[in-house]
């Protein structure tokens, strides 16, 4: 041993520790393997944090419910009438439920009855829900402010019913690119 | 050459291992304890009405991830506020270190569990407890109660029988315990960001420094605002064009991720960092939105910040806002007493 050299004794003790702190690295490292990333291609809490690393499309395509008043003029649901969680939890949720025909619409059914109960502001104007999935390029709406989307088509559509339960309408594909009032 | 090797080998090993098991302050590793303990409570306390509706949630919605993996179904809602309940008194008691040998590990456990299952099962992974829970690991399972508990006070002086879950009291400056969790709890901080650094460089190469990436996330963070909340905040409007600003902060961020791991290896560097990502964390509330609680309060920097030369002085300071007082009050007495 070289003068002034530490020597590292193992104990039980700091042999549990060798194991715990490298244990614990390799397992925070593991998600560098693609294999070992999860069934979703991540996992919690061990992750490779993939949310700010992939690169964007030109073009995002989105889900999202709005609802039209009777003279067609536009506004955004907020997320919490179809969802419990936060935003992106809805934003999934959302996009998830689009794609069933039975889950959409038992979905938009609901929130046109969230709709309904509203006495209030904009939403009491409401008269049909749309779960819409629309096409946007980033470039255009912040860095021109232009917000009309490239395209949308609304995925399940439901009247506003103020008096007895909400019922869907049976156009579960309108094409909605010619809106007069588009501004979401 | 292969005994020039092995001795290299050695003296590499012989030192990351003095590194490692430098003696450390049983004060500081408490203190870290008490201040994850303490935001695990209020976390958990936070969420328990918004993660008990989550899991009311349809179950096509449910896709289980970490340890909820092994789960075909949803708990009952019941079962699940039943846990998260209990999570929440272990927090209480694991932030006071009482019968910390059972509460330690039976905190960290659940907790991660109740986490992983309420906040992050449902059709999302959320990236904003991870770290938390990686820290509750490490505390609940190495002598992270050994000062400033309960325990150090009760355990000397119960008989060895009830002393049994108590952790072992650790009085001493320093202790050789007390150290390697403190780094580990450091190195689970700066891996997470060094992942996070090597995604980035990984799916978009050294052109993510460009900053259009970022800008893109940005904006399209602002874009589900807009979509699903209504309304993005105002700032995304006005920063889009600032490409200068956005490669600056993306060289910065990327910097800042990789060279995670350095912030161990230097007090300073590791305040620089702490100060700097705490600086990131606000940024990225201020341009989008997005609440890491535990980083932006600085809590996940806890095992950075020298508590017990803050405790030290905090004990001092009676002592030396007596001394000031004296000598404001009493000038003339100070006076006299330097002339004797």
């Amino acid at each position: 041993m070289l003068a002034g050299e530490k020597v590292v004794r193992m104990t039980v003790g700091r042999v549990y520790a060798v194991i715990l702190s490298v244990g614990m690295a390799l397992a925070i490292c593991s998600p560098l393997h693609p294999r070992l990333r999860g069934v979703e291609g991540d996992n919690f809490p061990l992750s490779w944090y993939p949310m700010f690393s992939r690169p964007r499309e030109e073009i995002e395509t989105l889900t999202y419910v709005i609802g039209l008043e009777q003279d067609r003029t536009r506004h955004i649901i907020h997320y919490s009438l179809y969802s419990p969680g936060g935003m992106n939890s809805a934003r999934h949720h959302i996009r998830d439920v689009a794609r069933s025909r039975k889950a959409g619409r038992a979905t938009c059914k609901h929130i046109a009855k969230g709709v309904a109960a509203r006495q209030k502001g904009p939403l009491s104007r409401v008269r049909t829900v749309m779960i819409v999935r629309g096409k946007y390029r980033l470039a255009e709406y912040f860095g021109k402010g232009n917000k009309q989307p490239i395209s949308e088509v609304a995925t399940h559509t439901c009247t506003v019913n103020r008096e007895s339960p909400s019922r869907e309408t049976p156009d579960d594909l309108l094409h909605l690119r010619h809106l007069p009032k588009g501004h979401p | 050459v292969t005994g020039a090797a092995a001795r290299l080998l050695a003296k590499g090993s012989s030192a990351v291992g003095a590194f490692w098991f430098e003696p450390g302050s049983p004060l500081r590793l408490g203190a870290v304890r008490v201040v994850v303990g303490a935001f695990t409570t209020w976390l958990l306390n936070r969420y328990v009405g918004a993660w008990t509706r989550v899991v009311q949630q349809p179950e096509h919605l449910f896709e289980p991830v970490g340890v909820a993996w092994f789960l075909d179904h949803p708990l009952a809602p019941e079962l699940y506020l039943g846990l998260h309940r209990t999570a929440l008194v272990l927090a209480v008691l694991f932030t006071l270190g009482f019968a910390y040998r059972v509460v330690g590990p039976a905190c960290a456990l659940l907790s991660l569990f109740v986490i992983t299952y309420g906040g992050n099962s449902w059709s999302f992974i959320f990236h904003t407890e991870n770290v938390l829970c990686l820290h509750l690991l490490v505390l609940g399972f190495t002598p992270a109660a050994g000062a400033l508990s309960v325990d150090a006070l009760l355990a000397p002086r119960l008989p060895r029988v009830l002393a049994l879950p108590c952790a072992t009291p650790r009085p001493g400056p320093t202790d050789p315990e007390s150290g390697w969790p403190v780094r580990l709890v450091q190195l689970c901080v700066a891996l997470a960001y060094l992942m996070a650094g090597i995604a980035k460089v990984r799916a978009g190469g050294l052109a993510w420094m460009h900053g259009d990436n970022l800008r893109d996330q940005i904006a399209l963070n602002g874009l589900y605002y807009e979509l699903l909340a209504g309304g993005a905040k105002e700032v995304t409007f006005q920063v889009y064009g600032w490409e200068t600003v956005f490669t600056v902060l993306a060289v910065g961020t990327l910097v800042l991720e990789l060279g995670a791991p350095l912030a161990l290896l230097n007090p300073w560097l590791g305040y620089l960092f702490v100060l700097s990502m705490i600086g990131v964390h606000w940024g990225i509330r201020w341009m989008m939105g997005i609440d890491f609680l535990y980083q932006l309060y600085g809590v996940a920097y806890a095992a950075f910040v020298p508590w017990e030369k803050l405790l030290m002085a905090l004990r001092r300071l009676p002592r030396t806002l007596h001394g000031w007082l004296a000598r404001v009050r009493f000038p003339a007495r100070r006076e006299r007493g330097e002339e004797k």
